[in-house]
């Protein structure tokens, strides 16, 4: 999946990267477009799952069973997003990519290539996703469309805070909870609505006080 | 501007008056093509065009004019196509129905308000929760629209395409003429302005929210009145075809291969992208996203200013 990333950089987020927000969000949803028909070429449009043989086996606590499924996609998420947060404030490598987000023309002056930095990051953004997508798969049906998860993805962004890698952890538990309870209060089918209202009075409150968002 | 300004028009009065004859003669040969042929394919394929180039112009006005890219524009088609079935469905005649859909859907901006506060592509994933959360609103039985079986509308006894291609040519050419009319205004300089910088727009005294209202608001209504007319043309709506996001989609790629922020461009993107999609799915059937997407791609990084862009600049360098 990096390698793709890396692939995918070049091609199509390089070009653009100085220039205006538009160009970038189109062209990534070009991109998408053609991944998504690329797929739906290859492998159909059904709904599909992954059973794995430990899908049915659970762990019973007394109070509550724990599918032991859960508890791997749980423990697989935590691991990544630690090593994800270690590397990024512990090595060198870590230092580089964010200084490259604060001031890409200075670190050009310290002699670091912005543009491999950067192609790391693509790459290493794109390997994660691909982790998110092989977790999901053996939890949930799934098809070649995926815009849900990318909703919700910048919706648990935007709760985070950009440059902050634990609190996305909390963000996506609290998205998580928000989206389940919800459900106690409203009819299931206009659940997402909740967690839009959520994601629309976040944004405007942090642009109100003056956060850069 | 090119357009306001009165030495640029003394240098090329000769050139503007052979485009307005060249646009005038256009028009007209398009108004008699129904005493040539009323071949139901040709008619249907004029239509579709026409209420694409439509669509692509209303979102011009939004996204080309003052910059804010709506990814949900289809809320407002949607919210037409509904409230113009609805309509029909209580006896009321159709064009009026259209009309009042436009109004509706303009009525929907109100939501929009709060929203401006937002930039880049904050406003446009806000736009798209719109659209998802009226798709997911429309769906619920309760409110006695159809639920997700969707809506129909009673067939008219006489039935011929004639009329559809006359009302959609027609919502077309306003549309343009809007368009010019608003980029050779004032509004439309302060429009650009916010497109450049909007706190420098700000500083300069321009009331950005109130322009900002004004582009969406005339975008709706034209938006919302394509809603009605394709109800009224195909007689069924479901909250998926007409809430459908490649609807969007295809509203933001028609506009930016033709050209953000021109009058013909959004025009020839939607002709260019429909004429290429009917011929693709004769052909190559399934593959109709993939060419949009690439085809998207690779304007985005060779032609950034679009097909329209490309040719003026080579009218300008030969000075047709």
């Amino acid at each position: 999946m990096m390698a793709i990333g890396a692939i995918y950089y070049y091609i199509c987020a390089k070009p653009v990267i100085e220039k205006t927000m538009l160009a970038q969000v189109v062209i990534t949803f070009g991109a998408a477009m053609c991944i998504e028909s690329m797929i739906a070429l290859a492998w159909t449009t059904d709904y599909r799952t992954v059973t794995p043989l430990y899908r049915v086996v659970s762990i019973d606590l007394s109070i509550v069973k724990l599918p032991l499924i859960y508890l791997t996609v749980l423990l697989i998420v935590f691991t990544t997003t630690l090593l994800l947060y270690f590397f990024l404030t512990r090595t060198g490598i870590g230092k580089f990519i964010r200084a490259t987000a604060d001031r890409p023309k200075v670190i050009q002056l310290m002699g670091v290539n912005p543009n491999k930095v950067r192609m790391l990051v693509v790459g290493l953004s794109i390997g994660l996703a691909g982790v998110a997508g092989s977790t999901i798969s053996v939890v949930d049906v799934f098809t070649p469309s995926g815009i849900d998860y990318q909703i919700r993805a910048f919706v648990i962004l935007v709760l985070a805070g950009f440059k902050n890698i634990l609190n996305v952890i909390l963000a996506g538990c609290a998205l998580g909870i928000v989206e389940s309870v919800s459900t106690l209060i409203v009819p299931p089918a206009i659940s997402p609505i909740i967690s839009y209202i959520l994601f629309l009075s976040i944004a405007m409150w942090r642009r109100k006080m003056g956060y850069e968002i | 501007m090119p357009c306001g300004g009165a030495r640029w028009v003394m240098k090329f009065k000769s050139k503007i008056k052979n485009h307005y004859l060249c646009f005038i003669a256009i028009i007209l040969a398009l108004y008699i093509v129904p005493i040539f042929t009323v071949h139901p394919f040709v008619l249907h394929l004029c239509f579709i065009l026409f209420l694409h180039a439509a669509l692509a112009q209303a979102f011009n006005l939004v996204a080309g004019f003052t910059g804010y890219l709506t990814l949900g524009h289809v809320a407002f088609f949607g919210v037409g196509a509904y409230t113009t079935a609805a309509l029909i469905n209580r006896a009321i005649s159709p064009y009026i129905a259209m009309i009042i859909g436009g109004l509706v859907a303009a009525a929907l901006v109100l939501i929009y308000i709060p929203l401006f506060r937002l930039r880049g592509a904050y406003f446009a994933i806000s736009s798209i929760f719109i659209s998802n959360s009226l798709y997911i609103i429309i769906k619920q039985p309760v409110l006695g629209l159809g639920g997700s079986v969707g809506l129909t509308i009673p067939i008219p006894p006489i039935y011929s395409k004639v009329p559809y291609y006359y009302v959609s040519l027609s919502l077309m050419i306003f549309t343009i003429i809007v368009a010019y009319l608003i980029k050779c205004s004032k509004i439309g300089l302060g429009m650009f302005a916010i497109r450049q910088n909007e706190d420098a727009a700000l500083h300069f005294g321009i009331n950005t929210l109130k322009l900002k209202i004004m582009a969406l608001s005339v975008s709706a209504i034209f938006t919302g009145f394509a809603g009605g007319l394709y109800t009224y043309y195909v007689f069924y709506i479901s909250p998926e075809t007409v809430f459908s996001p490649t609807l969007s989609l295809q509203m933001n790629f028609m506009t930016i291969i033709g050209g953000l922020g021109t009058i013909m461009g959004p025009i020839m993107g939607a002709f260019i992208l429909t004429s290429l999609s009917e011929v693709i799915s004769y052909t190559l059937g399934e593959l109709t996203p993939f060419v949009y997407g690439v085809s998207i791609i690779l304007i985005m990084l060779f032609l950034p200013e679009g097909v329209w862009g490309l040719l003026s600049k080579l009218i300008k360098k030969y000075s047709i």
